[in-house]
């Protein structure tokens, strides 16, 4: 068939499928069209309220990859360069203040599922429009319970304080109180392991949650779990299910006193450790094996 | 005149706006969509949710003027995806469905032309709206790229490949004894 047969042949089969005039009906239906409900007119609205927000989450999502991404570690005070021997485990070392802006994060958190659902809703590829309305917030969900679960634990490790004296709190948990003066330093050593299904980079102490913790440290032979045999520490990664021996220093404070019957004291039931998961960094609450008592005198006014 | 009246951002104006460049181009819309289709039913189902999208999002248009092409391109995007929905469903359905009022061509052989159905069945729904596009209302490449809301270029080259397969199905049905 030659091109200008098959064109003419075209036009002439075409032409034939053309009805003419719409139909009244079709008239009728697309007059009355203004007149339904304007849901999709709110919708769009929402729709540009969605893009921002998935522009917002953009902006938060590289700030955190490029705030939280491993770089070089700055060296704690104390902390000695590689090649020479550790550092001891002495006041201000291992402490790390979280730097990811968690409030911003959880904003957009509950914003994102819905702007995507929104989103979605426009789209006119069907395998597009199940990415988005599925995927999207299945990835938000697994990223915001990487982000806001536990993923540091005991489970199982050892653990020591000293010096202290183990005393029954009547619900089973030990209760060590502290044997110590004003001004003393102890030390709590506990094993830390990975309780999540992600490799966890363990980043140091924060010290901003009680201001009783005034440097971490690590224990490097596992044969010696001691916490005076405790060096400097160094940010540790830890893949799903790894442990790691660490030694919490704190400061007992000014008003820490010989423990009585009738002296108030501080417990302590968790330790601060700021890890990083995919480049987040937060401070996650690793539970104790037992409560730590700090006795301290009555109506004594901290600096 | 129509073209260059204001749209008035109350409701009730823009529900008289609306209308007025609706029925204005109803007809243009239908007739395209039941070319592509091959189905006037078809055509006005399609036709009737360009109609609902594009009063959704009348408020985005900006410039009255532009109303025919964008709501024929509505109607393009409505008749696409119809042409696609159609490539999901189980073989047979286009046979048990087919093309209302077909006009006869007694200029052409009726095997002939057949064989032209049936090759301009076989065409990508992206194929057989250029084709349409091009053949029937006889749009140039410009028009049809603005319609279709792709490159010129990508118009060409569906507008080639579409006649390329087109000439391929002939052959073969020619061919065959």
């Amino acid at each position: 068939m030659t091109d200008d047969r098959l064109e003419r042949s075209l036009f002439d089969l075409l032409g034939g499928r053309d009805p003419g005039p719409p139909p009244e009906r079709l008239r009728r239906a697309v007059a009355a069209v203004p007149a339904l409900p304007a849901r999709r007119d709110r919708f769009a609205r929402l729709a540009g309220l969605s893009r921002l927000a998935a522009a917002a989450m953009l902006v938060v999502a590289v700030g955190i990859v490029l705030q939280g991404r491993p770089g070089p570690t700055p060296p704690a005070p104390g902390v000695k360069p590689a090649g020479t021997s550790p550092a001891p485990l002495e006041p201000g070392t291992g402490l790390v203040t979280p730097a990811a802006p968690v409030v911003p994060v959880m904003i957009v958190f509950q914003v994102i599922p819905a702007a995507a659902i929104l989103v979605g809703w426009r789209l006119r590829s069907r395998i597009g429009r199940r990415a988005v309305v599925l995927l999207v917030p299945a990835l938000m969900v697994g990223y915001g319970s990487l982000a806001f679960t536990d993923v540091l634990g005991f489970r199982g490790g050892a653990s020591q304080v000293q010096p202290a004296r183990t005393e029954d709190d009547g619900d089973g948990v030990p209760l060590l109180v502290m044997l110590v003066e004003p001004g003393d330093l102890f030390r709590i050593a506990l094993t830390v392991t990975n309780v999540s299904a992600v490799p966890v980079t363990l980043r140091g102490l924060d010290p901003d949650a009680t201001g009783m913790f005034v440097g971490l440290g690590l224990l490097r032979d596992p044969q010696v779990f001691d916490p005076e045999a405790a060096v400097a520490f160094q940010p540790v990664e830890l893949p799903p299910g790894g442990q790691v021996d660490v030694v919490a220093l704190l400061d007992a404070g000014p008003c820490a006193t010989d423990p009585g019957p009738e002296v108030g004291g501080i417990i302590l039931e968790q330790v601060p450790l700021v890890s990083s998961t995919f480049g987040w960094e937060r401070t996650t609450w690793v539970e104790l094996p037992f409560r730590v008592k700090v006795p301290r005198t009555m109506n004594c006014a901290e600096p | 005149m129509l073209a260059t009246r204001t749209i008035d951002r109350s409701v009730t104006s823009r529900a008289e706006a609306f209308s007025a460049l609706t029925d204005c181009h109803l007809d243009g819309a239908y007739r395209m969509a039941a070319v592509i289709l091959a189905s006037q039913l078809e055509a006005e189902d399609a036709v009737h949710d360009a109609a609902v999208i594009a009063w959704q999002s009348f408020g985005q248009l900006r410039d009255p003027a532009r109303f025919e092409a964008w709501f024929g391109r509505i109607v393009v995007n409505q008749c696409r995806d119809r042409l696609r929905a159609r490539r999901r469903r189980p073989v047979g359905w286009l046979a048990a469905d087919p093309p209302d009022r077909l006009i006869p061509d007694a200029s052409e052989p009726l095997a002939a032309r057949n064989a032209l159905g049936r090759a301009l069945a076989v065409l990508e729904p992206d194929e057989l709206t250029v084709v349409a596009l091009r053949f029937w209302r006889d749009f140039t490449l410009d028009q049809i790229a603005e319609r279709v809301g792709i490159p010129v270029g990508t118009v060409k080259s569906r507008l080639h490949h579409a006649l390329g397969r087109l000439r391929t199905a002939i052959q073969v049905e020619e061919d065959r004894p």
